[in-house]
């Protein structure tokens, strides 16, 4: 598989799930932001969790199928296109040399993930594929995506290849925290007031628009990591800092590895993906839990993120299968696409003879067999799901 | 392994200081729901530190799964896990049990050479005049200690190397500057350190070394670990420009 870039959108880059082992001499994890959209991605690919994505931000690229492959998108709707046709985050595609992929601006969320099969290669830096914008390293050499780049995957996945899911993205709410020992106070103001996401925000940490009041901020000096000696400390990836100007913060995974600041609260594990997807000038509610919610939220997520990978028989109102084998399957319905009964949805070539294939149904596309793929009679090609 | 950890221990240069073999003189704290912060005591002490680098050693070389990372600073050594497959309770319980070992290097000592003043240390002059020296005397002060690094961050490869000499402590500078050179050495607080990239900073700048501190195509991409110890050493305008010709041709 390979991708030429066209476009490169607002800010492309190429993501794993971070760089480990070096954090105490200072350099940033990193990775994708939306650990949780990333992984849908992948795992709609036929990758296991490390393949490496493009994290598409605000608007998305425009880019030319040089080489066959299969492709997994999640995490933010950016009206993405299959040559013009729709093609809906959560689902796969088999793409062809010469086909088009085209990403617009975010109409919900801020990142999406789009996954190759056998993940996108890159350069390695410290053992990761993430790209550090910061030190010019990993990824892309170490930037974001230009124009004429040409992206290849490293393989075929040759995972089970999965389907569709209506969860490409974990569900919005509110931002819930777990308040730390010295926090309580500041986690009331910070759970009272509504808050927005500012412009200055990026991969580093999230920063507030408002800032909270000045008995919290005088708080935030006394209280900075080692009872305010200045003294720099781990910070954890999630933690809600408030500085002594009254500033809040919620560091993400390009954070630095040491900081002095006061931190109040963390944000559950199970609503970093929310953090990823708060756009700029979103308003931004915080919730305090306990311990046994943030770990019910928890369960919550992976039930989903497991739950869409196998859609339920009920949902599927077709399955439509090859009606001969020994061929190769070629102009397929991509998934997300709507169909109508007696519609052609795809071909299985073998040499010089097509076996059309037609949608015993009205519907949506919810998943397809890659184009060119190998097929025996009996494969699934696609599944119809109710309109 | 907890044998050699133990004996490699007793070897380090401050014998018997270390809190190793008392699990009781940790306090471990939750940082939300995905990382667990070992606290070894408070203050800049050489004793804690050493007991912060000792922990997260154990954690790194005996590496549970489900710990994704582990980040010593100057008390605490602060672990990231993954809650789908390490337990709370049983990660919590495993550190507090968990002996310290020795460092994976022995802390070695860095010789620094600074070209101080001038245009290489911009902030020397107005440093003096606020602590009512010389600058020759600031220079005198800043070179004659050995300094513990405690702690590697803010940029890749940044010590945070203390103590500083009580006659040189300043607060930060009231406006941080945009970009700070490369190299640069630089005091704050009871803190002093080096710029390894150009970065933004407060600190006041008294100098700047041609070393390199971060070098990220080298196997071993930072110069500085916590553990180690700095030596400043005075060098004139020629000879830093000498040097720095010296490690860009190496």
């Amino acid at each position: 598989m390979r991708l030429q870039v066209v476009r490169p959108g607002l800010l492309t880059t190429l993501q794993d799930r971070g760089r480990r082992g070096y954090e105490s001499l200072g350099i940033s994890i990193g990775g994708v932001l939306d650990d949780y959209a990333a992984a849908v991605a992948n795992r709609l690919a036929g990758n296991g969790p490390d393949g490496a994505v493009l994290e598409m931000t605000l608007a998305g690229p425009e880019l030319e199928v040089v080489a066959d492959g299969l492709l997994g998108l999640a995490g933010a709707d950016m009206d993405a296109r299959l040559n013009g046709r729709p093609w809906s985050p959560g689902s796969a595609v088999g793409v062809r040399a010469g086909d088009r992929i085209t990403f617009s601006r975010a109409r919900t969320g801020l990142r999406a993930y789009l996954a190759a099969a056998g993940g996108f290669a890159g350069d390695r830096w410290l053992e990761s594929r993430s790209t550090d914008l910061l030190l010019g390293r990993g990824g892309i050499n170490g930037r974001p995506l230009a124009a004429g780049d040409m992206l290849e995957a490293e393989g075929d996945g040759g995972g089970p290849l999965y389907l569709a899911t209506r969860a490409a993205m974990a569900p919005s709410g509110p931002v819930r925290l777990l308040a730390s020992d010295e926090g309580e106070d500041a986690v009331r103001r910070l759970t009272m007031d509504l808050f927005h996401v500012s412009p200055r925000s990026d991969r580093v940490g999230l920063r507030l628009s408002e800032r909270i009041g000045a008995d919290l901020a005088r708080l935030a000096l006394e209280r900075g990591a080692a009872g305010g000696t200045g003294l720099s400390e781990g910070m954890a990836m999630g933690s809600v800092e408030v500085t002594p100007a009254g500033e809040v913060i919620v560091l993400l995974k390009a954070r630095g590895t040491v900081g002095g600041y006061f931190v109040p609260a963390h944000v559950i594990r199970a609503d970093w993906p929310r953090l990823a997807q708060l756009r700029p000038g979103e308003a931004v509610r915080m919730e305090l839990v306990s311990r046994d919610g943030a770990a019910a939220a928890a369960r919550e997520l992976a039930a989903l993120a497991n739950a869409r990978m196998a859609i339920s028989p009920g949902r599927v109102a077709a399955s439509i299968t090859a009606p001969a084998g020994g061929g190769v399957v070629d102009d397929i319905r991509i998934g997300g696409a709507a169909v109508r009964a007696g519609e052609s949805v795809a071909v299985v070539r073998q040499g010089e003879e097509r076996v059309v294939v037609f949608s015993p149904r009205d519907g949506t596309a919810a998943w397809c067999c890659p184009a060119q793929r190998p097929v025996s009679e009996g494969d699934p090609l696609l599944w119809i799901a109710d309109p | 392994m907890d044998g050699d950890g133990a004996a490699s221990r007793a070897n380090r240069g401050d014998g018997g200081t270390s809190l190793g073999g008392r699990p009781g003189a940790r306090i471990i704290r939750d940082a939300g729901d995905g990382a667990l912060r070992v606290i070894l005591g408070e203050g800049l002490d050489v004793r804690v530190n050493e007991a912060v680098l000792g922990i997260a050693a154990a954690v790194r070389r005996q590496a549970p799964a489900g710990v994704l990372s582990v980040i010593s600073g100057y008390t605490s050594v602060l672990i990231e896990y993954d809650p789908a497959i390490i337990g709370r309770d049983p990660l919590f319980e495993w550190l507090a049990g968990l002996e310290p070992e020795a460092a994976e290097e022995k802390g070695r000592v860095v010789t620094v050479p600074v070209s101080y003043g001038g245009e290489h240390g911009p902030d020397l002059e107005d440093v003096a005049a606020r602590l009512g020296l010389a600058p020759d005397e600031v220079v005198a002060i800043h070179t004659h200690p050995v300094y513990r690094v405690y702690a590697t961050g803010f940029a890749p490869g940044f010590p945070f190397a203390a103590p500083l000499d009580d006659r040189l402590q300043l607060a930060r500078r009231d406006s941080p500057r945009e970009r700070v050179p490369a190299g640069s050495v630089a005091i704050a607080g009871r803190q002093t350190g080096i710029y390894p990239l150009p970065t933004p900073g407060g600190w006041h700048i008294l100098g700047r070394t041609p070393l390199p501190l971060f070098s990220p195509e080298a196997a071993e991409p930072v110069l500085i670990r916590p553990g180690d110890s700095l030596r400043f050493v005075a060098v004139s305008v020629s000879q830093y420009a000498d040097l720095a010709l010296g490690t860009d041709s190496g």
